[in-house]
């Protein structure tokens, strides 16, 4: 049967919210809307970020525009190996004025944290950020501090880089929510993006177009996205895909399941829903699951199985959504 | 042996017979199968739906119903359809199926008038 291009029939339910932030920052980043999109969808289910990708394709400008469009506060941290837990979370300093010791926030005391290069960090620097990210709280000599709300960490890490490197344990990979995987961009895209360097960059052309209220509301609508037995029992399923699949080692973790289902809430709301439906699970499992599952090496030896992303795939194209 | 020719008539006579009722059997079953329903409900319509798309794409079993709309979209004669009504329905529908609206108010209309274009297809 011939099949001709299949047709964009979604814009209609395409969600405002969603397009306003993605043409706010298209102001200053070219062709990333589906990132700038993933990254809404993980703030609202109050979940962090991976990006992967090679240097140079713009995920620390966009993770800056994207606070910025958000009027949320944003701090960035480089990793290096000589860095201590201290550099990021803070620490007591001696005031010698009051002649006491008064704890100095780090700069994990923000709404959006950029960790530049996570995996250059030795695991002692890598773990201190566990504790915030899951609880979002840091605990220096005993006394607790809360870190503001929203809070959201954007990781980044080379793919290509081994020399040097402390690649992040499992139990670090699965705090984060989802995983995003920066690409080249198009020809197309690439030249536009020449052509907007021509001229300096500047981000204060980027303004906030959610206020506060606005995101705060959204938080609550997304508490309050239903999700029926059948697309619960779907995502089970799927879960239980992973495991009993013989290429895959490591399964999806019922914490990556909850996970799966807060972003297809988040997704919902940002389609102007208040249910969850297949498709969101459908369009946000890659990124929640192939972080967390492990491809058995002997599987991708044998030329059964290639990365975690297409057995993720495969997974979806093997399992009956409800309908 | 001798040919006899009323044997053979009849024998023919009783083929060509028995011929004609398979073919208006076949045209019987064919009106009674592309006869529009005439009173479905939105359950029934996407029901019906579903199995003409998998009688269709065979190979697609794990669609949703906005990517079995997105696909039929690609169907060459089925360019000029309603789309955006199309898509209502699958919404509504799934409002239904997921959300809290009352199966009633799916307009089911649109995805059956899709099922049926996408059998003439088939």
């Amino acid at each position: 049967m011939e099949i001709l291009e299949t047709q964009n029939i979604e814009t209609e339910t395409e969600g405002r919210l969603r397009r306003k932030l993605v043409d706010e920052v298209s102001k200053v980043v070219v062709g990333r809307a589906a990132e700038v999109n993933l990254l809404l969808v993980c703030l609202l289910a109050r979940g962090h970020v991976l990006l992967e990708g090679v240097p140079g394709i713009s995920k620390t400008l966009l993770a800056k525009s994207f606070s910025k469009c958000l009027d949320l506060k944003f701090k960035r941290v480089q990793f290096t190996p000589d860095m201590l837990p201290l550099d990021i979370i803070g620490g007591y300093i001696f005031n010698l004025k009051n002649r006491e010791f008064e704890f100095k926030e780090g700069p994990i005391f923000t709404n959006i944290l950029l960790a530049d290069e996570i995996n250059r960090a030795a695991p002692k620097v890598q773990s201190a950020l566990l504790e915030a990210m899951q609880e979002i709280q840091v605990t220096v000599e005993g006394n607790t501090s809360k870190l503001p709300f929203p809070f959201m960490v954007i990781a980044t890490q080379n793919p290509l880089d081994f020399e040097g490197v402390y690649p992040l344990p499992e139990s670090e990979l699965d705090r984060f929510m989802m995983k995003i995987n920066f690409g080249y961009p198009t020809s197309k895209t690439e030249s536009d993006i020449l052509e907007r360097n021509l001229s300096e960059l500047d981000l204060e052309q980027i303004s906030p177009v959610i206020t506060s209220a606005e995101l705060n509301d959204l938080f609550e609508k997304t508490k309050e996205v239903r999700v029926s037995k059948d697309i619960l029992h779907y995502v089970v399923e799927l879960g239980e895909n992973s495991r009993s699949d013989s290429r895959i080692g490591l399964g999806a973790s019922p914490r990556a399941l909850v996970q799966l289902v807060h972003v297809a809430r988040a997704n919902a709301v940002l389609d102007e829903r208040n249910y969850v439906i297949p498709e969101d699970i459908k369009l946000l499992a890659s990124h929640v699951l192939s972080h967390r599952i492990r491809v058995d090496r002997a599987a991708v030896l044998k030329g059964l199985a290639g990365t975690s992303e297409s057995v993720v795939k495969e997974l979806l194209g093997l399992v009956n959504p409800p309908r | 042996m001798a040919l006899n020719l009323d044997l053979v008539l009849y024998g023919l006579t009783v083929a060509n017979v028995a011929l004609y009722v398979l073919l208006l059997e076949g045209f019987v079953r064919y009106r009674r199968a592309m006869k529009t329903p005439k009173s479905l409900t939105s359950q029934e319509a996407f029901a019906f739906f579903e199995k003409t798309y998998k009688s269709v794409f065979p190979e697609d079993r794990t669609f949703t119903w906005g990517e079995a709309a997105a696909k039929a979209s690609g169907i060459v004669r089925l360019r000029m359809f309603e789309w955006q009504s199309v898509q209502r329905s699958v919404r509504q529908y799934e409002a239904y199926r997921y959300g809290n609206i009352a199966a009633q108010d799916v307009d089911a209309q649109p995805i059956l008038n899709l099922a049926l274009a996408l059998r003439k297809r088939a």
